[in-house]
């Protein structure tokens, strides 16, 4: 059983802290770096009830799926085409 | 000010005191989303100044600028966020704001307060020319969360996403479980303080309930 008071444990982790970053959540650098990889995008959707707003989100969402599962296939029919060509030797 | 939840003093270390001694400040729960007019503009040249000096030694500008306070001002009174602010003769010296609404625990399961933003005053950071104002901002609040978690029948979880330069608190000083880089939240590192975790860190504090 350590004999330290309080008070000393505390100054002891004030002082290690000593002036260190302590920030934390997402800062609007992260954000604009995720906007400017597509990771992220802005929709204005402040003219809309809120009770609707998740059913819009959700929408978006299955668009992006949509064109997901299309971009998968196209690639996989270029694939399967490349593969098909004769060899020419 | 306006109406605040609760209220309770603690202790910060005058760092600039050659004995860095103690002084007594407070700690507000429920901190008025009006005060944060006030608070961005004075941390704001602060910040910049950060900005300048961080630039020579990798302290990037990115941590520490381009987060006003005043975009937080909505989700407080919607009730998403409270605002928690610890001040010193009335000045604020580092400001959270937690979800009103728990998140599950990427560890157990189980419910616990998430801490969506954190930020000490620009002049508590430690600069190559300056010394910190205050030490011990980061420990105060983050306690502080703690105890708010025991509070809201949480016993004591908190979840948080640091922004680089502050992991080594979050994984050194304060011990909380790293999760990995989180690819849902702009991929900064996810940490988790158990239950146990939170009471034994708040003891080595000497800051238990």
């Amino acid at each position: 059983m350590s004999s330290t008071s309080s008070e000393d444990r505390f100054r002891d982790a004030a002082e290690s802290e000593g002036g260190a970053p302590v920030s934390a959540g997402a800062r609007i650098f992260q954000v604009r770096t995720a906007v400017e990889v597509g990771r992220v995008f802005y929709v204005d959707l402040s003219s809309l009830p809120e009770l609707e707003r998740p059913a819009v989100v959700a929408e978006i969402k299955e668009l992006v799926d949509r064109a997901l599962a299309r971009n998968s296939t196209r690639q996989r029919d270029t694939a399967l085409k490349s593969s098909q060509v004769p060899n020419e030797a | 000010m306006g109406i605040i939840s609760s209220h309770r003093s603690v202790r910060l270390i005058d760092a600039r005191d050659p004995d860095r001694s103690f002084v007594q400040a407070d700690i507000y729960r429920g901190y008025p989303s009006a005060e944060l007019e006030e608070i961005e503009s004075r941390w704001a040249s602060a910040r910049d100044q950060v900005a300048v000096e961080g630039l020579a030694t990798g302290l990037t500008s990115v941590e520490h600028s381009h987060w006003d306070w005043r975009n937080k001002v909505h989700s407080v009174e919607a009730g998403v966020h409270m605002l928690v602010a610890l001040e010193y003769q009335g000045d604020a010296q580092g400001i959270m704001a937690v979800l009103q609404t728990p998140h599950r625990s990427r560890l157990t399961g189980e419910p616990l307060l998430y801490v969506d933003y954190l930020e000490s005053a620009p002049w508590n950071l430690r600069l190559p020319s300056v010394q910190p104002r205050f030490m011990g901002v980061g420990t105060v609040l983050i306690a502080e969360a703690v105890r708010l978690s025991l509070d809201s029948h949480l016993e004591g979880r908190i979840g948080l996403h640091s922004l680089p330069q502050a992991e080594p608190f979050y994984k050194s000083r304060c011990r909380m479980t790293e999760l990995g880089q989180d690819p849902g939240y702009f991929d900064l590192t996810y940490f988790e303080f158990t239950s146990r975790q939170a009471m034994d860190w708040l003891t080595a504090i000497g800051d238990a309930p």
